[in-house]
């Protein structure tokens, strides 16, 4: 369990930095399916939040991870409708779109 | 000269308008074919990430009573798609067999390779998670056949996969992406699958599994330290990645994350039980108790099964120390 905390606020630190990249590049940068990868990691940092709580049976971390939980199922739901909004609009799955050689 | 030279940019713009339409036209007339053919094995974090999502569901704390139902929706939809992109992918290296070598040692697309494995470990989890409650023996059993076959075959995807780009590419570390570490995630996700899973197996079949999970928790970890060296290199010494890639910085949250759930937990958790009764008691066969009660605990609201196999086990991880785990692991 400690070894959870240990390492917990490296993912954490990660995140956050991929946040601001991410942020620091925002100028409407079309879908990409890497926009999955806003989800499951941080899918990983929620459960192992959920685990800490968990363990340490702290009400707090639950609530917590509660709130990261809703933020990630609506996370879902904007990148599968971005997802579906470029299939349909036929920006990706496109000879030339994609990154197939 | 200037009105010549506003011209001349006026024609050129319309010319690049004139191209960009007939390549949307050509686009548009593209049929499903050729659509197969751009299907790349990046589509399966779709289904990682519904996986993820429904696992992360299933154990939300503060549930509610449609908690559970919805979880299980995000599950099906995980298995209805994951369904629909093997069929799409398959109807790819038909129509195009020769995309199939091609695609495992494509610098980004090969990576993405493991997504296809890890949306089959979490399909596997959830299929624990959600299933077994209602599911009889049979599903135990399965699941444990998956388990050590989905092993087998992630441990030859780890080593060729990397041979292959060790061979074929000469990937540079300025556009270095944490989905270098994608190769061996799929070792990451088998410690906690390990984990999860072991809870309902039969004892001897679990310490296989408790064991085979350590491992592969530890070779998944062990790796990705070595490509968040290089990504923290790249970062101090070269750009950002451009804003189109800068999601995929988000896999480098993964391996951190990984680290900290079943299967380590419980493992140390009893690991730091059999120290204490080593060192603070007598005998450490389970049936003695020991002269001043058993170890403090953590409360844990938490399910027995853990512990019954923590006290049963105890006998034969007798020589299991905290400090000396590697040694154990050569013993046995």
């Amino acid at each position: 369990m400690f070894s959870g905390i240990f390492i917990w606020l490296l993912g954490f630190w990660f995140s956050m930095l991929s946040s601001l990249a991410v942020v620091a590049g925002l100028k409407r940068f079309s879908f990409d399916l890497t926009w999955w990868a806003f989800i499951f990691p941080n899918a990983g940092l929620t459960l192992a939040a959920i685990q800490i709580g968990e363990a340490l049976d702290s009400p707090g971390i639950n609530d917590v991870t509660s709130a990261m939980t809703i933020v990630l199922v609506i996370l879902w739901l904007v990148v599968a409708g971005a997802n579906i909004k470029a299939f349909w609009e036929k920006k990706i799955l496109m000879p030339g779109k994609d990154e197939v050689r | 000269m200037a009105p010549n030279m506003a011209k001349k940019t006026l024609e050129t713009e319309t010319s690049k308008e004139s191209e960009a339409n007939k390549s949307h036209d050509a686009a548009a007339r593209a049929g499903v074919r050729e659509q197969l053919k751009q299907f790349t094995w990046a589509w399966f974090s779709m289904t990682m990430s519904t996986g993820a999502l429904a696992a992360v569901l299933y154990n939300t704390p503060n549930r509610f009573s449609g908690l559970l139902t919805i979880g299980k929706i995000f599950l099906i939809i995980d298995i209805v798609f994951f369904c629909l992109f093997v069929g799409a992918i398959t109807a790819r290296f038909v129509l195009e067999p020769s995309a199939l070598p091609r695609s495992l040692h494509h610098p980004t697309e090969s990576l993405f390779f493991g997504t296809f494995w890890v949306s089959i470990a979490l399909i596997l989890q959830n299929a624990q998670f959600y299933g077994h409650r209602y599911a009889g023996a049979w599903l135990v059993t399965a699941l444990r056949v998956c388990f050590w076959l989905y092993v087998g075959l992630i441990f030859l995807v780890g080593i060729f996969q990397y041979h292959t780009l060790f061979i074929k590419e000469r990937l540079q570390v300025p556009g270095m992406m944490p989905a270098w570490i994608l190769p061996i995630y799929p070792f990451l996700v088998a410690g906690p699958l390990a984990g999860v899973l072991l809870e309902s197996q039969p004892e001897s079949h679990a310490i296989s599994m408790l064991i085979g999970g350590v491992m592969f928790q530890g070779l998944g970890w062990m790796v990705s330290v070595f490509m968040y060296t290089i990504f923290i290199i790249r970062l101090m010494s070269s750009d950002l990645p451009p804003p189109s890639m800068r999601a995929g910085m988000y896999v480098s949250v993964g391996p951190a994350c990984k680290l900290d759930t079943p299967t380590t937990t419980p493992l140390l958790k009893q690991a730091t039980d059999t120290f204490h009764s080593i060192h603070f008691s007598r005998s450490y066969h389970p049936r003695i108790p020991s002269p001043e009660g058993p170890p403090a605990r953590l409360p844990r609201n938490h399910i027995c099964p853990r512990r019954r196999f923590a006290e049963g086990t105890r006998c034969v991880f007798g020589h299991l120390h905290l400090a000396s785990g590697l040694l154990v692991l050569h013993a046995i």
